[in-house]
């Protein structure tokens, strides 16, 4: 009786330890961490990275927990962004997340053989970037989210609120090629609103100093094109623009937050947000030549304060269009 | 295998315990299963229904606001500009719209307003066609479009469109088209959280899918086929599966004409992991419980069955023989007394079982007593046949050996016989040493034993010999008979041997030794049997011997019959023709002075015709044709004298050694043979010893004979004393060869000429008369030693003296003479005148019978010849006597074989005289028959 009490507590024992075993089989292992790395080539795309860490947040991924992020700030040198995009690789990311077009560029070169799935955004054109085929099927490792399609808009949102605007300075850098394909886009909306467009090509900060400094006269209104480099001068721009008490139109919402009066387009923080989106999916197994580039969701943006500087009266129903900003 | 214990209770448990378990296991779990199953189509049904009612949420939430706007008051009668406004603030407000258009009950475009793109004003559409248009026109419900994607971005959307009514008129006022962007439908899906295994999405009424996590399903169309009312576990008709079979859920969202399927797929291994899962767990707790149920059974079935095994295994040992085995008593259950039991029954099978031993034992040993007497029976039957088909003795010793060593399994052994003239046990001239262990080298090494002075043997095998008893050794080096072992004598470890006796004589010994195991009573029993056998061989074969030599003797002996036969014929003749010879000469002598000149010659003719007379003697001696008359005779004088004679005719150089015993008795003999055998010995040894002269030993003793003395028992001696005559001479010997033919007649080894080789047959055949016997020891250069043995006769003892010399006394009676020979009539008629006598002469003895007839009493005495035609001398003398039966009758022949002298006499016949008569003998016979008268 004693071997059988022995072998009965054996066979209870294992038998516990194989039932534990087998529950212990399916609790599902430990949460993946992350690695996330993030190339920036303009200060003025920083709001994304914020915007995207926290639509991650909000989608489930702690960061610490269930995420980190590799980010050493913007590069605004294409050499060294390809060289900090080696480096991102190296650490074996699980994805990089790269603001605005050049970091992109840089992104799909860098990512070419390691096939690192990349989340662009904010880019004005991926397809014209070179960084996706089509915007439906971006068929490589690159997706994210675009806003090339609001300058019609924006422009037309702006002779809304100034139906005097004849002449509006169209300041770009006209190596880039998201301004370029702006101007283009633009020239005959202008056209048909029966505005003068002039762009202004400035290719760095020196040349921008230098026409602020010597902002001409004549123009009604600023328009800023989707540039980085211009985006990185925004503010400039609107004091300039205040000084000269015309309105500016930026590209993004922020653009009006720092002074401009009016923008019809995005928010870089919502981009940021958009694409974590994206990152999700593809965390969830989704490749990112299946996950269609995104195209931003746009929100007319009106400063009161800085209508008011410029003696802009708005009416109630185009405030009522936007969202209104207020000191 | 299904009769055995444990087979039968654990097929009983498995049918109480393990079936009630496999059964209540099973239906568990496929009721958990259908349980799971059912609760994984719930899930999805779930899934889809709420999945479903948020985007039904959102499409109606949005229509809502299209139609919020439709409640604006007179929006169709306000400006293009407050209209715009109104459509521009809803798009700006709800950002789920593209793009929001206002028709006029015409469907022509009032205002559009875009979130992208810029609407000039001088674009106006018309939109009568469209069904956007025409479908809540004629239903005044609100119309759902098809879900579509746009071009660039493939986003989906939808158009919908709200008709309003003038409240008044109640007519269509306007049909305001929005544009729904469905993107967030996406977003619902893509953010689901779903199950591993699950996916939901939105297919529409043709199975295109509109919405799916992965856009890029959407944006390639894909397109599903939507099957019979699914049982909820059909194959998935996703194109893109993750698994073949999966469980689905449906739920359809009605938006007016449009059927939007919300589809939750869950694939089957996942949607029934947590079934599987729990089978899993049960099957395991099945087992567990079927383990315990085991493990609880093997013990128990293993404390009903062990003890039953291990009585098992008992009975197995006690079934190969180990009766003492006793079953293990574990309890004082049913199995315990069952053991109990089975211990007393093997206690009594051992008990019947070594009494059935003892006896299997006793009778295996007397079987063996028997296979072993059958055994020596055999033994001895070949023995037997072997002895009847072989007289070669040495050949049945061998076998002897043989089987010897066979039946006591002994290594070594010998076989011999004693031979009957020295005593001497003869080992293996018949029989050799077995095997090559024995290392007796030189001199030591002896096949033939010699008693000792006084008849006993030495050594180990002499004990038996000496006892005459069978002698055992099991340790025969520490017996004190076992010194004298020649080195490199085989090591003996045990020792049998039985002496052969027949007839309580010694005969032979049979040995064997080295045996494996010590020799008992058994062996000598066997060795005894073998030992009467041999016996018999020995007897056999002495007998033979003897037969052999009774039959040489035979043929000696018809051998001289013939000669004597033939010298008795010839002797006759000769003695018929030596009688005139003699008798005249003999006659012509008494007559002649010795100086006259014829007398030399005439004593020469006598001499010669004396010795050839003598001769005849001699022959008819050896061919025992002439019987003597044996008397009891003291030979020390007639030695003495014949020495003497010896002497006077050998020469100097032979020095005789008389060594006469005067107490040796008397022997029965006649004085002229003892006489011819001392001569013939003594010329023989001077012969021998040759011009270098020697000495001649002659010595007589009187010797007592026992009843085992091979004189008597193998030479026909009486036992009892006997005279021993030993003449021995230092001549040159002879070899074995010379010695065997020395007593055949004729042999001799004296040139041609110079011997007759009669002389030995003669003295043989003399002993033989005798009754006695002569044996020789001669070797080459060793001289010889003829011992002769005489039986002695009493004490009574004659001294005769021969004598030789006297004259003849003469007569004048009248003689009738008959012989058929005219010249021995001739020469006995001159012979007889010349004593004075008258003589009448006749020739034919039936005259002579005519003549006695007329006138019996003429004749005073009447000498006849024995072999005569007509009537012989016997025949005549019995007519004669019939006549006159006092007529004096002497019978004058020269061989009768059948008369004998005897029978003269017993027929009335006073004298018998053999011829050729000498004178002086006839006188005196002449005589003596007359004197008797």
């Amino acid at each position: 009786m004693k071997i059988l009490h022995r072998n009965s507590f054996i066979l209870i024992f294992i038998c516990l330890h194989l039932l534990l075993f087998a529950f212990a089989c399916d609790k599902q292992e430990g949460p993946k961490i992350y690695t996330i790395g993030v190339i920036n080539f303009s200060p003025a795309a920083e709001p994304a990275y914020e915007g995207f860490r926290q639509g991650m947040e909000e989608l489930g991924y702690g960061e610490g927990k269930h995420i980190r992020y590799l980010y050493r700030g913007h590069i605004a040198d294409k050499q060294e962004l390809a060289v900090e995009g080696k480096r991102l690789l190296a650490q074996k990311v699980d994805l990089i997340f790269s603001m605005s077009t050049p970091a992109s560029v840089v992104a799909k070169e860098v990512t070419a053989d390691a096939k690192t799935p990349v989340v662009f955004g904010p880019v004005s054109n991926p397809v014209a970037s070179g960084l996706v085929t089509n915007l439906k099927h971006p068929g490589g490792n690159l997706t994210g989210v675009t806003f090339s399609m609001q300058e019609p808009k924006r422009l037309e949102f702006l002779q809304a609120i100034m139906p005097s605007i004849q002449r509006i300075c169209f300041p770009y850098n006209s190596k880039d090629k998201s301004p370029t394909l702006n101007l283009e886009r633009l020239r005959p909306i202008a056209r048909k609103l029966g505005v003068e467009l002039v762009p202004i090509p400035l290719h760095n900060h020196q040349e921008i100093d230098t026409f602020l400094a010597h902002f001409p006269g004549g123009f009604d209104a600023i328009y800023l094109p989707t540039d980085s480099l211009m985006a990185s001068r925004t503010s400039d721009f609107a004091h300039i623009a205040l000084a000269h008490k015309i309105p500016l139109s930026p590209p993004q919402r922020e653009g009006v937050e720092a002074g401009g009066l009016v923008s019809y387009g995005f928010s870089i923080f919502e981009v940021g947000r958009q694409a974590a989106r994206l990152a999700d999916q593809i965390f969830r197994g989704i490749s990112p030549a299946d996950l269609p580039v995104e195209v931003t969701e746009f929100k007319a943006t009106i400063n009161q304060t800085t209508a008011k500087k410029i003696n802009i009266t708005i009416s109630d129903s185009i405030l009522r269009q936007a969202v209104v900003i207020r000191d | 295998m299904f009769g055995k214990i444990r087979t039968r209770l654990t097929i009983a448990f498995i049918g109480l315990a393990v079936l009630p378990i496999l059964f209540l296991g099973s239906f568990i779990a496929a009721k958990t299963f259908t349980a799971a199953k059912q609760l994984a189509i719930s899930v999805t049904h779930d899934t889809a229904l709420r999945v479903g009612g948020d985007v039904e949420d959102f499409i109606r939430g949005m229509v809502d606001h299209i139609e919020v706007v439709t409640k604006t008051p007179g929006l169709h009668n306000l400006s293009r500009q407050k209209q715009l406004e109104i459509m521009r603030e809803l798009l700006a407000f709800q950002s789920g719209y593209d793009q929001m258009t206002i028709l006029d009950p015409l469907g022509q475009e009032l205002v559009r307003v875009n979130r992208l793109q810029m609407v000039n004003g001088g674009e106006i559409g018309n939109w009568a066609d469209q069904r956007e248009f025409l479908a809540p026109l004629q239903t005044r419900e609100i119309y759902y479009g098809p879900v579509l994607f746009r071009e660039n971005t493939g986003e989906p959307y939808m158009t919908c469109s709200v008709p309003f009514t003038d409240p008044q008129t109640g007519m269509i006022a306007g049909i305001v088209v929005g544009e729904l962007r469905l993107k967030k439908i996406w977003h619902l899906l893509a953010t689901l959280d779903l199950r591993p295994g699950e996916q939901v999405y939105i297919v529409n009424h043709e199975g295109l899918v509109i919405a799916h996590k992965n856009p890029s399903i959407v944006l390639r169309g894909t397109q599903t086929h939507l099957g019979a009312e699914p049982d909820n576990l059909q194959r998935s008709h996703h194109p893109d599966p993750l698994g073949d079979q999966a469980i689905l859920g449906d739920h359809h969202i009605f938006l007016g004409d449009q059927r939007l399927h919300i589809i939750c797929e869950w694939e089957k291994r996942h949607a029934l992991s947590l079934a599987y899962r729990l089978m899993v767990v049960i099957g395991l707790g099945t087992l567990i419980a079927l383990a315990a149920a085991v493990l609880v059974m093997v013990p128990v079935v293993g404390n009903i069955v062990r003890p039953l095994q291990r009585l098992a295994t008992t009975a197995r040992k006690i079934e190969k023989g180990n009766l003492t085995e006793q079953a293990e008593v574990a309890g004082d259950d049913e199995i315990g007394e069952l053991a109990h039991a089975f211990n007393r029954m093997t206690a009594q099978l051992h008990s019947s079982m070594t009494d059935l031993q003892t006896e299997v034992m006793e009778r295996t040993d007397i079987q063996k007593a028997l296979q072993r007497e059958l055994l020596i029976n055999k033994s001895l039957a070949s023995l037997s046949k072997a002895m009847l088909a072989s007289e070669d003795i040495k050949e049945l010793a061998d076998e002897i050996l043989k089987r010897a060593q066979q039946l006591t399994a002994s290594e070594h052994g010998y076989v011999g016989y004693i031979d009957q003239k020295s005593g001497n046990l003869v080992c293996p001239t018949i029989t050799a040493m077995q095997g090559k262990q024995c290392q007796i080298e030189g001199d030591d090494f002896k096949m033939e034993f010699p008693p000792n002075a006084d008849g006993t043997y030495d050594h180990l095998w002499g004990v038996a010999l000496n006892s005459r008893q069978p002698f055992l050794a099991n340790n025969p080096m520490a017996h004190p008979s076992s010194q004298g072992c020649p080195t490199g004598h085989v090591s003996l470890e045990r020792f049998l041997t039985v002496p052969v006796l027949f007839n309580d004589q010694l005969v032979g010994q049979i040995a064997v030794a080295n045996s494996p195991s010590d020799y008992g009573e058994r062996d000598i029993d066997t060795l005894e049997r073998l030992s009467d056998l041999y016996a018999l061989a020995l007897n056999r074969d002495q007998g033979q011997q003897e037969k052999e030599k009774l039959l040489s003797d035979l043929r000696q002996s018809q051998k001289m019959e013939a000669i004597g036969t033939l010298a008795g014929g010839i002797a006759h003749d000769f003695n018929n023709m030596l009688t005139p010879i003699l008798g005249y000469s003999e006659l012509a002598l008494t007559r002649l002075t010795p100086d006259h000149e014829l007398f030399s010659h005439l004593q020469t003719i006598h001499q010669a015709a004396d010795r050839a007379k003598e001769l005849i003697k001699q022959i008819l001696t050896f061919s025992r044709q002439r019987e003597h008359e044996l008397t009891t005779l003291k030979i020390q004088p007639i030695l003495r004298e014949t020495i003497k004679l010896l002497r006077s005719s050998l020469p100097t150089t032979i020095y005789i050694r008389p060594n006469i015993d005067p107490h040796c008795g008397a022997i029965l003999s006649d004085l002229t043979q003892f006489q011819q055998i001392v001569m013939n010995l003594g010329t023989n040894a001077y012969h021998a010893m040759g011009d270098s002269g020697g000495t001649l030993e002659i010595s007589l003793q009187e010797i007592p004979l026992s009843d085992q003395d091979p004189l008597v028992t193998s030479h026909g001696l009486h036992p009892g004393p006997a005279a021993c005559l030993t003449i021995s001479d230092t001549g040159c010997g002879m070899d074995k060869t010379t010695v065997s033919k020395i007593f055949d007649p004729y042999f001799t080894t004296k040139e041609q000429g110079k011997g007759t080789g009669m002389g030995l047959a003669m003295v043989h055949g003399i002993i033989r008369n005798h009754h006695g016997h002569i044996s020789v020891y001669s070797e080459p250069g060793q001289g010889t030693t003829f011992k002769i043995y005489l039986p002695i006769v009493s004490e009574e003892r004659a001294l005769t003296e021969s004598a030789t010399t006297g004259t003849a006394a003469g007569g004048t009676e009248r003689i009738l003479l008959v012989d058929d020979e005219e010249v021995i009539i001739l020469m006995l008629r001159d012979m007889l005148e010349y004593l004075g006598y008258q003589v009448v002469t006749i020739t034919s003895s039936s005259e002579a019978l005519k003549m006695f007839e007329e006138r019996p009493d003429y004749y005073d005495l009447v000498i006849t010849d024995q072999p005569m035609p007509e009537l012989t001398g016997g025949e005549l003398a019995k007519a004669m006597l019939a006549i006159r039966p006092d007529i004096p009758i002497i019978l004058c022949t020269g061989f009768s074989e059948s008369f004998t002298e005897e029978l003269a006499r017993d027929m009335g016949i006073r004298a018998y005289i053999m011829k050729p008569v000498i004178l002086q003998e006839l006188t005196e016979k002449i005589r003596a028959v007359l004197s008797h008268e």
